[in-house]
């Protein structure tokens, strides 16, 4: 079948076949470098004929700027059946998950960062937006079907499946993927009626792909036994894992998974209501609702002072990537390496900063106030209450009243003397309560000033004291042994990269095996979802214990996935002449770098705060010294009165 | 080469004297078989060892067997056959992916149905062994009869490595030759002693000798008594006092 017509009864050659699926085989059209052919491998009956008769007739410069659309109608013989039809060929175009994928992305757009990713998520909404403004519905959302350029565009293809509307008649999708279909539609026919919500949950899911590294929203750790045994049945049970309410629908994110919140609370709000109930019961974001959304996103985007790869939300205060990478998760690899003149407009040298730290003087030490110093007179005794020095000398009187007495009157000594112990108990007996009481109150307010003293004097050293000034000296010195130690280090982590070669060898010729394209039998397109939502895209990340404890992983899954790895593995030779790369020379490079960077900033800043020192002392003394004097008469108030009672 | 390969072989399995003793079952299997592929014959020969400690070993071996035959029949259909270390890998992943589903389908786990496994196979264009586990292979290919892959007894006694473990397809050790095999035996762990010098690493001489002059002159009409015969020797006193475990062997010559 070389020879087709158009429409209008047009000869056209059909050229060589690129590429055959269930339906028809796609071909080149000679004479044309941008258009292609799909003919169908059996012929169509009446409906379809006329639905792809329509599509063509309806087709507009927006459609065909988003999607491979109809552009016309082929037929075996001038006016005969609809054999086919004519489509936009999509020139270096990759499928969506090429970009999603962090382990793709790696390969395919190495040097593409998280603003890429949203471009290409907010195309993604533009597309659709497109199609529901014009009352189709695509139907079959899934990572098959949309294409992304090496500029973010978005195209859309399959054009011929989409649900097409027809005045008050519908030209049905009938065929769907499980795992990107809406919970309201899960387990239902796929020939029912779609509606742009049923897509919105597709969109919503494409959109979560690629900000989110490729993770499927309801793929998680199940919290309960019997929860999350398929991405379907998650999906029907709305467990969103990613969810402000993930711990009650039962699953929570998978390790080293982007928390929602790096998108910014209004699209976070979106993903919430796509994946729960609200978009189930019909009110899911619209594809133009996430357009506008996206856009606002991207047009308030931060970059990462370590490395321009590192592109985030501005809402967010720190990088997110380079916290996952402190993890050992690495979302986008920093191709260039990182200089300091970029991004602190020179090279600044580290011991220019030490010498100036030296120079600045030590401060002079604060002066404190002794409260031992002051004696202020102490507080006068409540009333009945007889301090100890009256005592005394009420006993020396009783004392020397019975040595007047028997030098006067004499008689029996025994006598005086009893009378002597008499009033000395009489004495020392008289108003111990109230007196003790009283020693007690004082004893404890005394405590409490010493506190208060010893409290406010910590305080302005902490401010305001040479041991702060010596701390951060000696911090800043600290610094600079490891800045000038780095090159060691430097020398020391390119060693370790010939001691760890063979492994990292060994995992780098895995990385080249994609799950996505392996033929595993038995491993459905869910299953390697839910793998790849867990970072399992390769075979460098098969291992036995990580997948089997993965739900719906059971030991015959595990093993074939084990068995997949192990025998290309067995066809890896460690090559030692390769053994370091450049690229990893560079990585260590760049990490260093990276610490000389960060060593470089803190000591700046480090110099600042010490030069400013003195004025910072002076102002915690202006600050502190009434506190401090107050807590100094309080103490020596209360030393006064402890003393009058002990 | 012109000429048609004609090999002479014989397996047999008997139960060791423990396991009588126990009222036990034997859980060796082992077969040896000549299929064609077109015109030219492929020698074939299979060798599993069901563990002891799993309930469900013997089952495991005999399925090791059967799968690793079924698979050499849908081999001799290709055009081309290449002896490598994949082929090896391919058959070993077919026994498995068996003896997985029916674990699953038993609600058993694949450890009940361990065992060894050892396979050769060799036509005009090489000879290909691959051994899991303890027991072993010897093959001359015209260089001398030679131990072909070192048994696995692992480090502690008593441990050997199963087809069924989830790192099997790493266990697997592979040797490929290019002639085909002149003489060949595999064997299970429980005449590993008699059969190999285990210091030298080599195989006894004197053990394998008469068992390949046998094949090698055996007429037509006695060829069926060669399993009967082979089967006597497995469960003599000779070999019974050396070893109370099952005992197999498969066996082949090339007679011209």
């Amino acid at each position: 079948m070389s020879k087709l017509f158009t429409s209008a009864g047009q000869l056209v050659t059909i050229g060589k076949e690129l590429g055959r699926g269930g339906e028809g085989t796609v071909f080149t059209l000679s004479g044309t470098e941008h258009l292609v052919a799909k003919i169908y491998h059996e012929s169509l009956d009446q409906k379809k004929q006329s639905k792809l008769r329509l599509m063509a007739g309806n087709r507009d410069e927006k459609l065909l700027s988003y999607t491979a659309w109809p552009q016309d109608t082929l037929h075996a013989s001038r006016g005969g059946p609809v054999v086919g039809f004519v489509m936009a060929k999509i020139n270096d175009m990759k499928p969506i998950q090429m970009l999603y994928s962090p382990a793709h992305r790696k390969r395919e757009y190495s040097n593409r960062g998280w603003d890429f990713l949203l471009f290409a998520a907010r195309n993604a909404a533009a597309a659709f937006t497109i199609l529901h403004e014009r009352g189709h519905v695509l139907g079959d959302v899934n990572q098959g079907n949309a294409y992304v350029g090496n500029k973010a565009t978005v195209t859309l293809i399959d054009t011929d499946s989409y649900q097409i509307r027809e005045r008050d008649q519908l030209h049905l999708c009938e065929v769907g993927v499980s795992h990107y279909t809406p919970p309201e539609l899960q387990g239902g026919s796929f020939k029912a009626p779609r509606t742009a919500n049923h897509d919105n949950f597709g969109l919503a899911l494409l959109i979560f792909h690629l900000l989110y590294g490729g993770r499927h929203p309801y793929a998680g750790v199940p919290q309960r036994d019997g929860v999350g045994e398929s991405l379907e049945s998650n999906i029907q049970q709305l467990r969103f894992a990613y969810s402000r309410t993930a711990a009650q629908r039962l699953l929570t994110p998978p390790p080293n998974s982007l928390p929602l919140s790096i998108v910014p609370p209004a699209i976070a709000e979106m993903f919430e209501a796509a994946f729960t109930e609200k978009g189930r019961d019909g009110h899911r974001p619209t594809a133009r609702q996430w357009l506008d959304e996206l856009d606002r996103t991207r047009a308030n985007l931060k970059v990462c002072p370590q490395t321009k790869m590192h592109v985030y939300s501005g809402h967010l205060h720190g990088c997110p990537w380079c916290d996952l990478e402190t993890q050992g998760v690495v979302y986008f690899v920093s191709a260039t390496l990182y200089t300091s003149a970029t991004a602190t407009g020179g090279p600044i040298r580290i011991a220019d900063i030490w010498a100036a730290i030296c120079l600045v003087p030590m401060p002079s030490d604060v002066k404190i106030p002794d409260p031992t110093k002051k004696r202020p007179p102490p507080t006068p005794l409540p009333t009945g209450v007889v301090g100890d020095g009256a005592r005394k000398m009420a006993s020396l009187v009783a004392f020397g009243a019975a040595i007047a007495a028997y030098s006067t009157f004499h008689g029996p000594g025994l006598l005086y003397t009893i009378a002597v112990i008499v009033s000395l108990v009489v004495i020392w007996k008289f108003g111990a309560g109230e007196r003790n009481e009283e020693a007690r109150s004082r004893a404890v307010a005394r405590q409490n000033a010493q506190k208060q003293y010893d409290l406010a004097v910590d305080s302005l050293f902490r401010d305001a004291g040479t041991a702060t000034f010596q701390n951060r000296r000696e911090h800043l010195n600290r610094l600079k042994l490891e800045y000038d130690d780095l090159a060691n280090r430097e020398r020391k982590d390119l060693d370790t990269l010939h001691t760890h070669a063979e492994k990292r060898q060994r995992v780098r010729f895995l990385e080249q095996f994609f799950i996505d394209k392996a033929n595993l039998s038995g491993i459905g397109p869910a299953n390697r979802a839910t793998l790849a939502s867990f970072g399992i895209e390769t075979a460098a990340e098969v291992e036995w214990n990580r997948i089997r404890r993965l739900k719906g992983f059971g030991d015959v899954k595990t093993r074939a996935l084990v068995d997949w790895r192990k025998s290309l593995e067995r066809n890896f030779r460690f090559n030692p002449s390769l053994s370091v790369t450049q690229a990893d020379i560079n990585q260590v490079k760049q990490k260093v770098q990276a610490r000389a960077q960060e060593i470089q900033q803190e000591m700046r800043k480090g110099l600042a705060e010490i030069q400013n020192f003195p004025r910072q002392q002076e102002e915690a003394i202006r600050r502190h010294t009434p506190i401090l004097q107050r807590a100094a008469d309080r103490l020596a108030q209360a030393n006064a009165d402890w003393e009058a009672l002990h | 080469m012109g000429k048609r390969l004609n090999w002479e072989s014989a397996s047999a399995a008997v139960i060791g004297t423990s396991h009588v003793e126990r009222g036990g079952v034997c859980q060796d299997r082992c077969s040896a078989k000549v299929t064609f592929q077109g015109k030219r014959p492929w020698l074939a020969i299979f060798v599993a060892d069901g563990a002891g400690s799993a309930e469900y070993s013997e089952i495991g071996a005999q399925m090791a067997i059967d799968i690793a035959n079924d698979f050499v029949i849908q081999l001799m259909n290709l055009p081309e056959i290449e002896l490598s270390d994949s082929l090896a890998v391919e058959i070993v992943k077919e026994i498995r992916t068996a003896i997985y589903a029916t674990a699953e389908e038993t609600g058993r786990t694949a450890r009940e149905y361990a065992c060894t496994f050892l396979g050769l196979l060799s036509s005009e264009l090489g000879t290909l062994a691959f051994q899991i586990g303890d027991g072993g292979i010897v093959v001359n290919t015209g260089t001398g009869l030679e131990l072909a892959l070192e048994p696995q007894n692992g480090d502690f006694a008593n441990f050997t490595f199963f087809i069924s473990d989830s790192d099997a397809v790493e266990n697997l050790q592979t040797k490929i030759y290019e002639g085909p095999a002149l003489q060949a035996a595999a064997f299970s762990d429980g005449i590993q002693r008699l059969a190999l010098d285990m210091s030298a690493g080599t195989p006894h001489l004197p053990f394998f000798t008469p068992f390949f002059n046998v094949l090698a002159t055996v007429s037509p009409e006695a060829r069926d008594q060669i399993p009967g015969a082979l089967s006597a020797f497995l469960n003599s006193e000779k070999v019974n006092n050396r070893t109370d475990d099952d005992k197999s062997m498969a066996l082949a010559v090339l007679r011209g």
